[in-house]
């Protein structure tokens, strides 16, 4: 059975976002093991990092 | 032997090319150029290979202005395909269009998401290309009709 973090970083190849941000493509995958940490780092409490966690599972899910 | 070709003749799109059906030869099943018909895709012989000796097929050729003419070659070339994933470290793809009269831009599609290209003497780049996470940036044409390339893609890690 695959790793979370290699199921993660599997299905993130299809999730990867491009946005245009001072003339240049910035490419992110918010399901990257990366992205997650940096969501739930960020969060202030329980409730935001809650919110985060089902983000990230939605997205992970969502195909 | 005799060929057939279908196309979309609202777009000029190619979309296959097979070997005829014998005329008058019994079947059960319908044939492919009935199937394309059924799908509403016009039908016509057409040859195996082009004038130049290229095979013929929907990556290669299409129908645009109602007559069989190769797809404009275009060029996407990388400077690197792996760049590191720390927002910073980036790749830039130059776009190339083959012949005379290039077109003054071309879009592209960068995982999904359009991106105009201004080219000069059918030269260009494509605006710089950083990722934030590890992921796979995958760099195409959007108009496939008109143009072929190879598409590119980035590993950021």
């Amino acid at each position: 059975m695959p790793s979370l973090n290699a199921s993660a970083q599997a299905q993130g190849k299809d999730k990867t976002r491009v946005e245009k941000q001072a003339g240049r493509l910035v490419a992110s995958d918010p399901t990257s093991p990366q992205a997650v940490l940096a969501a739930l780092e960020a969060a202030q409490n329980w409730d935001q990092g809650k919110e985060a966690l089902k983000q990230i599972f939605n997205a992970l899910l969502a195909d | 032997m005799a060929y057939q070709h279908a196309y979309d003749s609202a777009s000029g799109e190619l979309k296959g090319v097979c070997a005829a059906f014998p005329a008058g030869a019994e079947h059960s099943a319908p044939t492919q150029e009935e199937a394309w018909q059924a799908a509403g895709w016009t039908v016509a012989p057409g040859p195996s290979t082009d004038a130049a000796g290229q095979p013929v097929g929907p990556d290669s050729h299409n129908y645009l202005g109602g007559a069989l003419a190769a797809k404009r070659a275009v060029t996407l070339t990388p400077d690197k395909t792996q760049i590191v994933a720390d927002g910073a470290d980036q790749a830039v793809v130059a776009v190339a269009v083959a012949g005379a009269d290039p077109p003054a831009s071309l879009t592209l599609l960068v995982n999904g998401a359009q991106e105009a290209v201004a080219l000069s003497g059918g030269a260009g780049a494509l605006a710089p290309i950083v990722a934030q996470t590890p992921c796979t940036i995958a760099v195409s044409l959007l108009d496939s009709i008109t143009y072929r390339a190879a598409p590119v893609v980035i590993q950021a890690v």
